[in-house]
């Protein structure tokens, strides 16, 4: 193998040194005998690429890759259930019968190993007892609250603390700021609830007559059924202002102390100063702010209609986005890409944002909007279309409509015949 | 020196071997001292194979059973002329690799089982696990079947690409073009997760 170790000073493309990493790691893959400053290069490079420093740690994860004991595994019953197949071949038993036997014994579930090679129990060794493993009995684990589970409702659940992070006793003091470390609710029976996300923070206005400011955070607002605002007992303000209704809502701070109200889900009613109006699903709202959707093309706009509220870069957003994602928040991530792609559509990080959003909606088993999302994507193509396009056929197989997910995934094999997803979509033809 | 030493064949020449040869011989002369011994003593080597080959580690009792079974079959069959570890390591790698592709014809006329979170992870050095958008099972995963095989044979267990092709039964070239195309896609993969950022996997496949 001879990788030149600097590429013409013309080649504009990625990092030379990087590109060398790429050829000597696939050559070394290939069995190529590589030189002794070629195997150093390998070694000791760290690539700028951020991907190629991934497939760098998998390259190591891979030399690792199955050393380390594994919970359950059982060396006796092993041995003696190898040994007994063994010793049973070896003896004069008919052929025919210790291969029924061996069937036997890894026909059965995976974690119990059976000696039934030697067949009578008379034949049984100390060793051959030891080769009879129970399986693990099922472990209740705790379930983790479900911060939108249903009624009852408890007046607080999950876990409060201070802002000193003393965890909440008793009846919250007015004027205690809560942080919520766990999903957490607060509400009454009869008027209603806030459950909000780890992390989010409220004050509780009064106690007897439950108000909270909502100061951060995300969460669900949940009036009781045909409750109207002024009927509800428990009342909720954001940055003054009275919210109700039955929504999904992100209260976004700032750090210059200002606040937006985002929905994802249902709809809000605003008691403001200026009025009472109604939030729906994509609007989002900001004190001082003149319309209730203002996260149009980035924040020129909001703030030539005097918004206080800036919203935040593409990255900071697909990092949030990313966040939720990966912590199984899908409603969250599903609001952090929509709101992404409607600030920055021309970013470079809208592309992925419109096959990651389909993904999630995926997740959340909202197929309609997944198929939308993947079929924006699709409409401008990228590196990603192998994703979209698969994402796509799943949106079409859950909608029912066959005629069309069986041509997509017709013209997905045709298109993508080596791709991971290949096997499955033929194994389901 | 062992009681089974003088079963090794009286013809075959002195090598550093010989007290491996001999363990051999008597395990296939159906000794279960010996037996046990090889057993014991092969069974770290095997388990190694069969928790990087297997794809659930629910497997790995079952294919490590399977392949020491193989092991003591194949004793007479060992000459000595090199490690006994090495031997054990290319038996067991065959009947590990033959015993998934059963299961797989087996499972493919049921329902595969679900996925879950695969413990082989916690063996890993921290530093490259928490470097990867997702954990490498998942990778392996998305591989098709000779192409993750070829990998892990390759950069898991240090087989050399023609030992790769003699225990996959596969052409020379044929093993280079599924390693060249495993990283291929393990980096597309990476690129992939590390634009969309990682998510649990798609519920079902259609």
């Amino acid at each position: 193998m001879n990788v030149p170790p600097h590429p013409p000073a013309s080649d504009p493309g990625p990092d030379p040194a990087d590109l060398r990493w790429v050829a000597l790691a696939e050559a070394e893959s290939l069995g190529e005998s590589l030189t002794a400053e070629e195997r150093a290069h390998l070694r000791a490079h760290v690539p700028t690429d951020p991907a190629l420093r991934a497939e760098q740690a998998l390259r190591e994860a891979m030399e690792h890759w199955g050393e380390g004991s594994l919970p359950g595994e059982d060396d006796e019953a092993v041995i003696a259930a190898a040994l007994a197949g063994h010793l049973h071949e070896t003896s004069e038993r008919p052929r025919a019968r210790r291969r029924v036997g061996l069937a036997a014994g890894l026909a059965v579930a995976a974690a119990v190993v059976l000696a039934v090679m030697l067949g009578t129990r008379d034949d049984a060794s100390p060793s051959e007892e030891l080769a009879r493993v129970d399986a693990p009995a099922l472990e209740d684990h705790d379930v983790p609250e479900d911060a939108h589970a249903p009624a009852p409702l408890p007046r607080v659940s999950g876990t409060w603390v201070d802002e000193h992070g003393a965890p909440l006793t008793g009846v919250p003091a007015a004027g205690v700021v809560l942080v919520a470390r766990s999903a957490a609710c607060m509400g009454h029976e009869a008027g209603g609830r806030l459950c909000v996300k780890p992390g989010a923070r409220v004050r509780v206005v009064a106690a007897e007559v439950p108000a909270l400011e909502w100061l951060e955070g995300r969460g669900e607002l949940t009036a009781p059924e045909g409750a109207t605002p002024a009927a509800m007992v428990l009342e909720v303000r954001v940055a003054g202002t009275r919210v109700a209704g039955h929504a999904s809502v992100v209260v976004e701070s700032t750090m210059d102390g200002h606040w937006s109200l985002a929905v994802e889900e249902g709809e809000l009613t605003l008691h403001t100063p200026e009025g009472v109006r109604s939030l729906g699903v994509g609007e989002r709202w900001a004190p001082g702010e003149r319309t209730a959707e203002s996260t149009g093309e980035n924040t020129a706009a909001a703030r030539d209609h005097g918004s206080r509220v800036a919203t935040p870069d593409a990255a900071s957003l697909l990092r949030q986005a990313r966040t939720a994602r990966a912590e199984g928040s899908m409603a969250d991530a599903a609001a952090l890409y929509r709101r992404l792609l409607k600030a920055y559509p021309r970013s470079p990080s809208s592309g992925p944002a419109w096959v990651a959003l389909g993904q999630v909606e995926l997740a959340r088993g909202r197929a309609q909007a997944a198929l939308e999302a993947f079929d924006r994507y699709l409409a401008r193509g990228g590196p990603l279309s192998e994703e979209a396009a698969y994402g796509r056929i799943e949106a079409l197989h859950r909608l029912g409509r066959t005629a069309e997910e069986r041509s997509a995934s017709e013209r997905f094999l045709a298109k993508y015949p080596g791709s991971s997803y290949a096997a499955k979509l033929r194994r389901n033809r | 020196m062992h009681a089974w030493s003088n079963l090794a064949a009286p013809m075959a020449a002195p090598s550093a071997y010989d007290p491996e040869r001999a363990l051999a011989a008597a395990v296939a002369a159906g000794d279960r001292v010996a037996s046990e011994q090889l057993a014991r003593r092969l069974l770290p080597h095997v388990r190694r194979v069969a928790r990087a080959l297997v794809t659930r580690p629910a497997d790995v009792d079952d294919a490590s059973q399977v392949a020491v079974l193989e092991l003591l079959r194949a004793a007479g069959n060992y000459r000595g002329e090199g490690p006994l570890e090495g031997w054990a390591r290319r038996i067991a790698t065959r009947a590990v690799l033959r015993w998934s592709s059963r299961q797989r014809l087996r499972e493919a006329k049921t329902q595969p089982l679900e996925a879950t979170p695969d413990a082989r992870e916690a063996g890993l050095p921290c530093t490259a696990a928490e470097s990867l958008p997702r954990p490498l099972p998942e990778y392996l995963a998305a591989l098709p079947e000779v192409q993750r095989t070829a990998f892990v044979l390759r950069h898991t267990l240090g087989h050399t690409v023609p030992e790769i092709a003699a225990l996959s039964d596969a052409a020379v070239p044929t093993v280079k073009s599924r390693l060249l195309k495993a990283q291929q896609e393990l980096r597309r993969l990476i690129r992939r997760d590390l634009a969309l950022g990682t998510h649990p996997k798609l519920v079902s496949s259609p």
